[in-house]
């Protein structure tokens, strides 16, 4: 079965920006010589269907309470590379207590003097030089393979925008024992930009790596970021892929993350949101194996008039595979939050244990959540459960915390951490947990002032 | 001078509510143990909330001092740092939330008013070992979230922990006793006890008589609807027992 979003886009029209035309003309002129056979047909491909899709009007099921009309009506422009940016800039977006590897895009451009360029034994990486050559066909050919890539309106986009692209490969059996970071960075020459951070991720049978994708800004106020990021896992496979969305507050970031499961493989996918403007997660997850085990956790913490949307897909199309779907919210000033959650089960997938859950909590009066949990089931043998909760601090809690000495502002920011601590600490990572937390707390600080 | 001087306090609930406190006057000098005895609904707990700072109440006439300054016009956390503390009848579970964090930040908040360094990890740890001992607690509450999870004695006992480290001036007991059984109930009161010195005032609110053979009070205040009928010496708490409220209420024609 086909995923209800994609049926729904079909035929609805909700705009085309005027600025799409000019960036689409420099991008075709950035790839220039590209010899890739695969990537052009992709692009080419893309390029179609944008055509086709254009901007989603909020009359489309799946954008029902997200509206991109500031983006449509914005104006963004291609980059180009060449803004210098030191390992200094960067430095404190860097999980260090891991040692990562480094894959650095400076405004969408891969920066090789920022980047690993040795990488242990069995872990390829490919970037945009090696893949359009044409000499890496295979790979390229991966790029865009997944399923829920046809007719999506914004991965259409920024396929057609698209002039650079990363590839993680890990072998067969390969442990990968420090994680990838892959910080995508926008400068201060990138303002009014749009970029397309692009990563396909392939972690081969019994392989295993973990993954911190981080978009950070140096200076730069309002850009348009769409990254798309595929992941394919093979049979008993591992990957464990931490997103860390710490944009500008005029940023608008539109993700698509698709992950493909081989069997008995498992993932395990955290999703942070404190920046941005307008940002919005669109996670698929297709279980195309039977056994799987999947996770996807997310925690988004808002001020002002910031809008975050999760919207998320779990396919169960194999049996005996289990996920599990934890996000949270804490909303304050106007922000607003909004939750889509959908879990399909097919007729042959017996046996499927799923379990969903969004809970909100709703610091100030205008701050809102639209949540939809939703399970389409067709098989009769499973296990599943969905919730949403939405909340305000307990009075009683405020109260206790109080009466012991602790002010006002303190026992809020205690309880809204505790609030958070179970999908925190569901990184299973105390280097992650740790770093996660500060940036949680100095987020917390800034809601003072709301 | 006193710690506590209740003058004349009349309050009801927020916005127009019900009439709860119909004018209690109370003094508590340091070293002093009151308990105060009532049946349910007669304004005891609320007495116990307005004390504490909850909101959810109006104070509609009468004073409340404490060591000579206003009580009333404090906020919650400002009347801990003083030297108030309420042991609550039903303490909150604060998932997520370490006892160790918990109590850290309450201990230096209020050593930070008193005009004491704070404490560091180490100093802390050393202090609330001791105090852990003192009381006969395992330190294994302190690696658990605030109250979860935690049963009915476990929550009192930690009230009790609670108080040990803050070392308040004025302690209230909002019904320690209740949901406790005998042996729960001997070991809290025996912590109470622990913590008993010339200093330090407590208010023992309670239904039953029983606690106050564990912790024996140097006054004894009935209240019956709002008001206090009777004070006396720790003997009033056995006469109670013995004859009921029904007589004291018909004492005083209520």
């Amino acid at each position: 079965m086909k995923q209800g979003s994609v049926k729904n886009l079909e035929g609805t029209v909700g705009g085309s920006g005027a600025w799409v035309a000019g960036a689409l003309d420099s991008a075709q002129q950035q790839r220039g010589g590209w010899q890739s056979a695969a990537l052009s047909a992709l692009v080419a491909s893309a390029e179609k269907s944008w055509g086709k899709v254009l901007f989603p009007s909020t009359r489309v099921e799946s954008w029902k309470y997200t509206s991109v009309e500031s983006i449509t009506s914005g104006n963004f422009k291609a980059t180009s590379p060449g803004a210098t940016v030191t390992l200094e800039d960067i430095d404190g977006y860097i999980v260090k207590a891991l040692n990562p590897y480094l894959i650095v895009l400076v405004n969408g451009h891969y920066e090789p003097t920022l980047s690993t360029q040795e990488f242990v034994k069995g872990v390829t990486v490919l970037t945009s030089r090696e893949l359009a050559s044409g000499k890496n066909e295979e790979r390229a050919s991966r790029i865009g393979a997944s399923q829920a890539h046809a007719n999506n309106p914004f991965v259409a986009l920024a396929t057609a925008l698209m002039t650079e692209c990363v590839t993680i490969s890990v072998d067969r059996g390969t442990r990968v024992e420090r994680p990838i970071q892959v910080i995508s960075v926008v400068t201060k020459e990138g303002a009014g930009a749009v970029i397309t951070p692009r990563l396909m991720i392939e972690v081969a049978e019994l392989a295993e790596l973990a993954v911190i994708e981080s978009h950070v800004t140096l200076g730069a106020t309002s850009y348009l970021t769409i990254p798309v990021v595929e992941s394919f896992v093979a049979e008993s496979g591992r990957l464990r892929a931490t997103k860390i969305e710490l944009d500008s507050d005029d940023a608008f970031h539109v993700a698509h993350n698709v992950t493909e499961q081989g069997r008995a493989s498992y993932t395990r996918a955290l999703v942070f949101s404190f920046g941005g403007r307008l940002v919005r997660n669109a996670g698929d997850i297709e279980l195309k194996g039977s056994g799987c085990d999947a996770t996807i956790n997310g925690l988004s913490v808002l001020n002002r008039a910031q809008h975050v949307d999760n919207t998320t897909s779990i396919h169960h199309i194999e049996p005996a595979c289990e996920s599990r779907e934890l996000f949270k919210g804490i909303y304050s000033g106007e922000s607003k939050g909004v939750f889509s959650g959908t879990i399909v089960v097919e007729s042959e997938a017996q046996k499927t244990n799923a379990f969903q859950s969004n809970q909100t909590l709703l610091l100030s009066p205008t701050a809102s959540i639209d949540t939809r949990p939703q399970l389409k089931i067709w098989a009769d043998d499973v296990k599943c459960t969905h919730g949403a909760t939405v909340g305000q601090l307990d009075e009683m809690a405020m109260f206790y915390l109080r009466s012991r000495g602790i002010d006002q502002d303190e026992a809020k920011r205690c309880l809204v951490k505790a609030f958070a601590s179970e999908v925190v600490s569901s990184l299973e990572c105390d280097a992650l947990e740790a770093y996660v937390g500060e940036l949680l707390t100095a987020k917390l600080e800034s809601l003072r002032s709301n | 001078m006193s710690l506590l001087k209740i003058r004349d306090l009349y309050a009801r609930v927020a916005d127009g509510g019900k009439e709860i406190l119909k004018g209690i006057n109370l003094e508590i000098k340091p070293g002093e143990v009151h308990a105060i005895m009532g049946v349910n609904g007669s304004g005891k707990s609320t007495l116990a909330n307005i004390l504490g700072g909850k909101e959810g109440y109006e104070i509609t006439g009468g004073s409340v001092q404490f060591e000579g300054k206003d009580l009333l016009e404090m906020d919650p956390e400002i009347r801990a740092r003083e030297g108030v503390f309420l042991a609550f009848q039903y303490p909150v579970e604060l998932p997520g939330v370490l006892t160790t964090y918990f109590l850290r930040t309450a201990l230096n908040a209020v050593r930070q008013h008193r005009g004491l360094p704070a404490l560091n990890v180490r100093e802390f740890n050393t202090l609330v070992k001791e105090k852990a001992k003192l009381l006969e607690l395992g330190d294994e509450l302190l690696q658990r979230a605030v109250n979860e999870g935690f049963s009915g004695g476990e929550k009192k006992r930690n009230e009790i922990f609670q108080m040990a480290v803050l070392e308040p001036k004025l302690a209230i007991l909002d019904e320690t006793d209740s949901g406790l059984d005998i042996d729960a109930l001997q070991t809290v009161s025996e912590g109470v006890n622990k913590l008993r010195n010339s200093s330090t005032g407590m208010l023992v609110i309670t239904h039953y008589q029983r606690l106050l053979n564990y912790i024996v009070p140097d006054v004894v205040h009935v209240m019956i609807d709002g008001r206090i009928v009777k004070s006396g010496g720790k003997e009033l708490a056995l006469e109670l027992e013995d004859k009921g409220y029904t007589a004291f209420k018909d004492s005083i024609g209520a």
